[in-house]
């Protein structure tokens, strides 16, 4: 006798073609090697004819680590789509470690 | 290390992803697909740029915020789809229109949202472009360089701060009783329970 099932959902990537943009803004994550600091740029969307073309910078964040970078962005920047969340989550993870690393950091897609 | 001009004013004030060089150096060299390292006791700065909007106007503002800077060496192959490197070329040439696009720009969307008309004519006149765009070859870039340090050209004056990020003002209450929503601090500094 079972008294509950729970369902096991196995991952899955979205393909990058089917990635919907966030309506409230867009990030520039860059490292800062002389200040050893991550360099988060957040921006709102510009629009012209229907489609996003560049962004108007809002707010900056600095820091050196991912977890104390997340906490702050997501009490100044509210109301983002959740699966932007966890995408900036990991690119600042992957940032901490170049910049703790000495590597090269590219911002990914999402 | 902050790099402060004559002014005390700090250069380079949006920043990115540069390596600074010689402040009063009159070149700075902007790298697009190019493995090359200009030398730091020619230039002022280089970098790479990426994007024909936010990276243009990263560029921008950091080279006017340098009076000393007066000559943008562009090169290495073209970036694809962006031709950021085109686009920074076109500013400098033609300047925007009124829905704030780059006048004759390759790029896909070469944008300027965050730079006002005022940054743009400084930095088209104070800068002149060296297009060097598809010439990966390190003696002729390095050549480049040379001619225009033999220009000695003057600096353009005042450093020119098109963007200022600005520290968040926090305030500090030493004191966490005051925080307390239970207690409250009379006129004396004394700590009595809130009614109610």
């Amino acid at each position: 006798m079972v008294d509950k099932e729970i369902p096991l959902i196995k991952a899955k990537k979205t393909p990058e073609k089917d990635v919907t943009l966030d309506p409230n803004g867009f990030f520039v994550i860059e490292i800062n090697r002389e200040r050893k600091q991550i360099h988060v740029e957040y921006y709102s969307n510009v629009y012209k004819d229907n489609r996003i073309v560049s962004g108007k910078l809002e707010k900056v964040f600095s820091g050196d680590k991912a977890d104390a970078l997340c906490d702050t962005i997501t009490k100044h920047v509210p109301r983002l789509l959740p699966e932007h969340y966890m995408y900036i989550g990991r690119e600042l993870q992957k940032a901490q470690y170049a910049l703790e690393q000495n590597k090269k950091y590219i911002q990914g897609s999402c | 290390m902050d790099i402060m001009n004559d002014n005390n004013v700090e250069y380079y004030p949006w920043g990115g992803e540069f390596t600074v060089c010689s402040p009063t150096s009159c070149v700075a060299v902007v790298l697009l697909n190019i493995d090359y390292t200009p030398s730091c006791d020619k230039v002022a700065i280089y970098g790479h740029l990426k994007t024909e909007n936010i990276g243009v106007e990263k560029i921008v503002a950091n080279v006017i915020s340098n009076p000393y800077i007066r000559f943008l060496i562009i090169c290495g192959d073209e970036i694809r789809g962006h031709k950021s490197g085109g686009s920074l070329v076109a500013l400098n040439k033609n300047g925007i229109d009124k829905n704030n696009r780059i006048r004759d720009a390759p790029g896909a969307i070469p944008y300027i949202e965050n730079l006002n008309r005022e940054a743009i004519e400084r930095f088209r006149s104070q800068i002149e472009t060296i297009d060097l765009i598809g010439i990966k070859n390190v003696d002729k870039i390095n050549k480049t360089i040379d001619e225009c340090i033999e220009k000695k050209p003057s600096s353009f004056g005042k450093p020119y701060i098109a963007v200022r990020i600005t520290p968040e003002a926090v305030a500090s209450f030493k004191d966490k009783r005051a925080l307390h929503s239970k207690i409250i601090i009379d006129y004396m500094g004394k700590v009595k329970k809130r009614k109610g």
